[in-house]
């Protein structure tokens, strides 16, 4: 298995998760990396990926799996990177020999909100509350959810907001929740939020996806 | 540069915003240095220009241009343009995000009739004035290019220059000379004096006659093999090799055919090392063929052969278009493992099929339907038109009994246990630099009476019938054959909200009807026969086929006199007097 962790930044942001995959797909095409085809009927390349990020939301942090004999981390970032698009560029490589199933072991994000102007320390407050709701669309309807459990940590850093909340099958809505931050003043979009890095649960704290890598 | 805070923020708010911001793989470098920068747009949506093979071809032949830089430019979703009027930003390239007043040269690439709205759209979207007597030198040249140039008389005056033939020749020498002129300091009217004498230019403000420009040598022609790669979905995503320009079948109908002329073959091993260099590049998981006509490609199966161990390698899909009735190669295309076949026998009879020069016989189908379905073809699409010249009421039957061959040869030879019988029919539009532009359109009545019997006759076990919109038809065929007058009455139906015309939800007929009631024009006048003797709005253009062996053809039509295919035997169309015509 080949694992890459790569950004999705810029214009990359705003590509649905199947177009992202597809991209990344077609890189590992140009970079013969050789992946394994899945044996169905119509086959499909096998690769594999974390939880998708909202439409818009930035990252420097996000996953790509693939199924490939392929070795060498250093030529394996270089040929990544030479295949795929500005915006969705590899800072780290990894060769494993089973599928890390990242996306069952990262149940954490952690995310940097740099908001239009200074944030306030008011917005801290939600650490002490025991419910907080945001307006959130599920199936094109606006619902009020409670997400103060997916709630793990806030804190203002150097001007930016950082916090760190559930991934996966509890998955906090980042886009969402960046919105509902308008009641504390917080100036912010979707685009404003970049996922710094995904987090795997160890002895009763996190530590980076790509640790568990190495 | 526009507003890229703004934008960012209502992006968020839009349907599919990978649309509006580039950044694609194989993106070529637009920040560098340049003394002329200009803005491909084409009007339609993203999906749907990034699907066009000639904006990639002359995209990137800008690109690759020392001291030029090409950017595209799409025509914004309704949401999208709501969005951007509401806060105040302008049109924008997708690649540095500038608006159409930075750029010297704006080229829109026209290739349908029905997107005449969308070209308003766009420019006013742009903030620039639509006639170009309104545009003084602030603005940047805007001018035309694409197969509606075969008549650019409807939309000519919103243009400063119209780029007639192919962009290879006249967009790379237009591009050129502006850039001297520009160093010189010459005016956006003595510049354009000296564009109409270029190959393939015609200055409206200066009027006067002007032939076609075509490539001579498609192996030496420009031909880019690191194309973009969508980073969302589109249209056609898939590598695209051209095979050859033009064809040499002459069905009577089809405005291709004779536009595209001379025919030009790329050679087999040329067309084999473009494909290596696309997979490689591209990463795409789809190749196909391009061209009016692949099975007359002179070496066809040799290259299927190349293509397919090339393709193989890197699990890559061969995709064969339409194969014409009569060269049909099932070896081929079992090969390509297709469950489906496309074939267009255009009419039901063989009177009918004579008349209008499709040269497939009654024999021709038996045997390649069957072929087919012995293959294993379980998906057989089948595409007619209907209100053709002379079309009587056996020819509509014609139809019917083709569909039930179909059933009938699938029960007896077919290999596949199921059969999915597709019938698809078009409305017949008499195009300029046809044998049949003179010829009258058919009525809406009439067209929805003979939809009619075909939705009733063909309400038959496992055969779907759709059928093309009337209304939008005859809207086509007067544009199509459209003069100068009608650039009010495009503008009348666009400012009235006529917009995507080619998009079936957006289309509103009644809205270009008021508009033509609006500027006094009877649409009738040009859908209905045009006498032979008349001056044709397109007659300023030397196209290649000349009237004389049109008229001939129109001649031979009423004759159901059919004209063989011209590979191997000139039949004098008078197109390779352009130059480097294969037959």
């Amino acid at each position: 298995m080949i694992i890459f962790r790569h950004r999705k930044t810029d214009e990359a942001s705003f590509l649905s998760h199947i177009d992202a995959m597809r991209v990344l797909q077609r890189a590992m095409r140009r970079m013969h990396a050789e992946v394994k085809y899945s044996a169905g009927f119509v086959p499909h390349m096998l690769t594999y990926s974390t939880t998708p990020l909202p439409l818009g939301v930035q990252s420097i942090a996000e996953y790509f799996v693939a199924d490939s004999p392929l070795t060498g981390e250093e030529e394996l970032l270089e040929r990544f990177n030479a295949s795929v698009p500005e915006g969705l560029k590899a800072d780290f490589a990894a060769v494993t020999a089973s599928n890390p199933n990242l996306a069952a072991k990262v149940t954490a994000s952690l995310y940097e909100i740099n908001a239009k102007e200074k944030v306030s320390e008011e917005v801290l407050s939600i650490l002490d509350m025991s419910e907080y709701y945001m307006k959130q669309f599920k199936k094109g309807q606006e619902l009020d959810v409670e997400v103060r459990k997916k709630i793990y940590s806030i804190e203002i850093y150097d001007d930016k907001l950082r916090l760190i909340a559930a991934t996966g099958n509890e998955n906090l809505r980042v886009d969402s929740f960046v919105q509902s931050l308008a009641r504390f003043g917080v100036r912010a979009c979707a685009n404003d939020v970049t996922r710094i890095e995904q987090l795997v649960s160890v002895d009763g704290g996190f530590v980076a996806a790509k640790e568990i890598l190495k | 540069m526009i507003n890229l805070d703004k934008l960012k923020e209502i992006l968020l708010t839009v349907e599919k915003p990978a649309r509006y911001l580039g950044g694609e793989f194989n993106l070529p470098d637009t920040d560098k240095p340049c003394e002329e920068r200009v803005c491909l747009c084409f009007a339609d949506k993203y999906e749907v220009g990034m699907s066009n093979i000639g904006l990639r071809i002359l995209y990137h032949m800008l690109n690759d241009t020392e001291g030029v830089v090409c950017e595209r430019s799409f025509a914004p979703s309704v949401d999208m343009a709501e969005k951007m009027r509401e806060n105040g930003i302008k049109l924008f390239s997708l690649e540095t995000k500038r608006e159409f007043c930075d750029f010297d040269i704006v080229g829109f690439s026209v290739g349908f009739e029905l997107a005449y709205t969308n070209i308003l759209y766009m420019m006013d979207l742009a903030g620039i004035p639509f006639y170009s007597k309104d545009r003084g030198e602030e603005y940047p040249l805007i001018v035309a290019g694409g197969p509606c140039m075969v008549n650019p008389a409807p939309i000519a005056d919103f243009f400063d220059a119209l780029l007639i033939g192919e962009g290879e020749v006249n967009l790379a020498q237009f591009v050129a000379l502006h850039r001297e002129c520009k160093k010189s300091g010459l005016s956006k009217q003595e510049f354009l004096k000296r564009a109409a004498k270029l190959e393939g230019v015609y200055v409206p403000s200066v009027g006067g006659k002007v032939k076609r420009a075509v490539v001579k040598d498609l192996d030496k022609a420009y031909f880019p093999t690191k194309i973009l790669v969508p980073s969302c979905d589109i249209v056609h995503d898939r590598s695209t090799l051209e095979l050859f320009r033009g064809c040499a079948n002459g069905c009577r109908f089809c405005q291709a055919c004779f536009y595209y002329r001379p025919i030009r073959e790329r050679k087999k091993d040329m067309l084999l090392k473009q494909a290596k260099e696309l997979i490689t590049n591209t990463g795409y998981e789809e190749l196909s063929l391009s061209s009016l006509s692949t099975s007359d490609y002179s070496q066809l199966k040799e290259l299927v052969e190349g293509l397919k161990e090339e393709a193989a390698k890197e699990n890559v899909k061969l995709a064969l278009p339409s194969l014409r009735l009569d060269s049909f190669e099932a070896e081929i295309y079992e090969d390509t493992k297709g469950a489906s076949l496309t074939f267009a026998p255009e009419a039901g009879t063989q009177r009918l099929r004579d008349v209008i020069n499709k040269n497939v016989c009654d024999e021709n189908i038996y045997s390649s339907l069957k072929a087919a379905l012995e293959h294993g073809v379980k998906n057989v699409k089948l595409y007619f038109m209907i209100g053709l010249p002379t079309e009587t009421e056996d020819d509509l039957k014609g139809i019917v009994d083709i569909v039930k061959l179909v059933s009938k040869l699938h029960a007896q030879y077919g290999r596949s246990r199921i059969i999915n019988i597709t019938v698809s029919t078009a409305v017949f539009i008499p195009k300029p630099l046809t044998p049949f532009q003179w010829e009258k359109q058919i009525t809406i009545d009439e067209m929805y009476e003979k939809q009619e019997y075909l939705k009733r006759e063909l309400r038959l076990k496992n055969v779907k019938y759709s059928w093309h919109d009337a209304k939008a038809s005859v809207i086509e065929a007067a544009l199509a054959r459209g003069d100068s007058k009608q650039s009010a009455v495009i503008r009348r139906a666009y400012e009235t909200g006529c917009v995507f015309d080619s998009w079936n939800e957006c289309f509103d007929y009644d809205k270009w009807v008021a508009a033509f009631d609006y500027c006094g024009i009877d649409i009738r006048e040009y859908t209905g026969a045009i006498p032979v003797e008349k001056e044709l709005a397109w007659d300023f253009i030397e196209n290649g086929v000349t009237k004389n062996y049109l008229l001939r053809e129109r001649e031979r039509a009423y004759a159901a006199q059919t004209t063989p295919n011209c590979i191997g035997k000139c039949n004098g169309c008078g197109a390779n007097k352009l130059g480097g015509c294969f037959s």
